[in-house]
């Protein structure tokens, strides 16, 4: 019996019947505004925010944490949620956002298309989005459908939007991962009017793997990275990396770390080096002079904490320039109760 | 495996003569007349209790979800034959166990699950041309009824929603109309289509459509093969309906009791 059931999970896998396959180069999503802002041309800097918005899930207890059991969203609470998050956008009032985790048609945020929530509630006039988790229906722990990834938002409108396969775990069983998250880069190039363009690649890698995949994942965004650097076209590159920076003070053992079953996101150790080929051949928002060696230097740019009750207390996001800063970058710590992320935030002279 | 199929063809075969002449009750106003039995891998077992009631269930959903419909005959109204249905089932046990974490989880391990029970209640009217072709509307009527704290969340999948939506809204309705005829020899077809009404916040439908032929190999074996399509509106769908498209097969047998 169970061979037959192995068979029939097989060929339902194999003919994508939940439609969780993506194809290793496609289109990204374009989303335009129902109502557009004036957007200056040819602007002298960009002031861009890097977030990862946990999909409006603000300081609800997910299972997946291991610190609550909740699963699904109401409607409302995700309204209102995603509504906070776009509050504080307009406070910040960037020109360019990259955001991580969020969704457009998953039942955990009641099927609300967040990516076009923030759209029209904000002064953005584009967004060009990439899914990493996809499928109709995810029958585990109750999620059911999913539709989650990446998105860059700008006042201008997209010369190009591509999303970009990156290589799959390889720790994990083929039927988990066909239901698991397929990670990418969300390539896109900006028309910034006047004459000067601006490529924005966005990405977020794996947060758990056991097999050098997250590794895999960084240089590969590196790498593309570098494409565009060596034609000498103007690039601001924003990610959850899912590791710490080189200089980082604590490296494992965090207090927020309470599953007990999984393979814990837990221990840096063997990281420490995995970004010194980025911060080498860009410039960060935020400096390694900036961020220091210790933990009292750390804490200040530290961008996450599954714990809504404790303090950040890793730094897993970033922004990367080939251009140069008009001044420090900054993370916005005070978003405590919006996001397991705090944004990072920077202003960037454009040539 | 080889072996396993030749064991199943030659007990098809060899076993034939018990095998009654089967009416094929199913989707139409007629029952399964007294003291026989039909029964198929995806269909329910009915019993013909008396020449107008049929007794059927679902036997490998028992233990899951408790079922039992009573089909009963009435009087002919002119040339047209008129049945009643009555369906109680208990989906609890069923959502009881898909409601885990980890794989096979469809819904939250936190879900409330109530006792839900559902009663369907509908009439078939069917009236026969002539062999080729009987025509069977239909009519149903689906109630639910819950015992305890319920807290659980829609099941989002095509097929799945609409069928469990009851238990979420208390009242839903089906139509249908269902074909059915000889084509040649022991060839025979069933067009059926059943559109759903479901009383949900925001008035979502559904439309399944099937297409079957059947081939009786002796009196009392036939094997069914054919389509389904079902369209609806969905809840993770706004402006379009999501649609399904599949193979069936089936195999059916009739004995007497």
């Amino acid at each position: 019996m169970k061979k037959y059931a192995f068979l029939i999970c097989l060929f339902l896998l194999a003919c994508d019947f939940f439609n969780t396959e993506f194809e290793d180069s496609e289109d990204a999503v374009l989303y335009e505004a129902g109502s557009k802002t004036a957007a200056t041309q040819g602007p002298a800097a960009l002031k861009v925010m890097n977030w990862n918005v946990k999909f409006g899930g603000a300081r609800i207890d997910f299972f997946f944490d291991c610190h609550g059991d909740r699963v699904l969203m109401s409607e409302s609470e995700v309204i209102e949620n995603t509504d906070n998050i776009i509050d504080r956008i307009n406070l910040e009032n960037p020109d360019i956002l990259i955001v991580q985790e969020i969704d457009t048609n998953s039942k955990r945020t009641a099927y609300v298309d967040q990516v076009e929530q923030i759209l029209n509630n904000t002064q953005f006039n584009y967004a060009a989005y990439a899914s990493q988790w996809k499928a109709d229906y995810i029958p585990s722990d109750g999620i059911g459908r999913v539709n989650s990834g990446n998105a860059v938002f700008s006042r201008w409108p997209f010369l190009s939007a591509e999303r970009i396969q990156l290589p799959l775990r390889t720790d994990q069983s083929s039927l988990d991962l066909y239901f698991y998250l397929k990670r990418n880069i969300l390539k896109t190039k900006i028309d910034l009017g006047a004459g000067k363009n601006v490529y924005v690649v966005a990405s977020h890698t794996s947060a758990y793997s056991t097999d050098g995949t997250k590794k895999n994942q960084i240089d590969i965004f590196k790498d593309e990275l570098d494409k565009i650097n060596n034609l000498s076209e103007n690039l601001i590159a924003a990610a959850d990396l899912n590791t710490i920076p080189p200089g980082s003070a604590k490296l494992s053992d965090f207090p927020d770390s309470v599953c007990t079953e999984e393979f814990l996101a837990d221990d840096y150790t063997d990281e420490v080096k995995w970004l010194d080929d980025l911060y080498a051949a860009y410039t960060p928002a935020i400096s390694l002079t900036d961020y220091g060696t210790t933990e009292l230097q750390n804490q200040s740019y530290y961008t996450h904490t599954t714990d809504k009750n404790g303090f950040w207390n890793r730094k897993l996001d970033y922004i990367f320039t080939n251009m140069t800063l008009s001044g420090p970058g900054s993370v916005l710590q005070d978003t405590m109760s919006l996001s397991d992320h705090a944004p990072v935030m920077v202003t960037i002279t454009v040539p | 495996m080889k072996k396993f199929l030749i064991n199943i063809i030659t007990f098809i075969f060899i076993s034939s003569g018990i095998w009654a002449s089967a009416d094929w009750s199913i989707g139409t106003a007629e029952t399964v007349p007294e003291n026989k039995i039909e029964i198929g891998l995806f269909q329910p077992l009915q019993y013909g209790y008396s020449k107008d009631i049929e007794l059927s269930v679902y036997p490998l959903w028992m233990f899951l979800m408790p079922n039992l419909t009573l089909k009963k005959a009435w009087p002919d109204l002119g040339p047209v034959s008129f049945a009643s249905e009555h369906t109680l089932y208990y989906p609890t046990p069923l959502l009881d166990v898909i409601a885990k974490e980890g794989a096979g989880g469809i819904l939250p391990a936190t879900s409330k699950v109530p006792h839900i029970f559902v009663f369907i209640n509908g009439v078939y009217f069917t009236y026969e041309i002539n062999s080729y072709l009987k025509i069977t509307p239909s009519l149903f009527l689906y109630l639910s009824g819950n015992l305890g704290e319920k807290d659980f969340p829609t099941i989002d999948f095509m097929m799945a929603y609409h069928r469990t939506s009851v238990y979420h809204n208390n009242v839903s309705g089906r139509f249908g109309l269902d074909f059915d005829g000889n084509i040649i020899y022991n060839l025979d077809y069933n067009i059926d289509v059943d559109y759903f009404i479901l009383n949900d916040a925001k008035d979502n439908w559904a439309l399944e459509h099937s297409l079957m032929l059947s081939y009786r190999f002796t009196k009392g074996f036939r094997i069914l093969a054919g389509y389904k399509y079902a369209i609806s509106s969905v809840p993770y769908d706004k402006e379009k309906a999501d649609s399904l498209f599949f193979p069936l097969i089936d195999f059916q047998w009739s004995v007497d009791f």
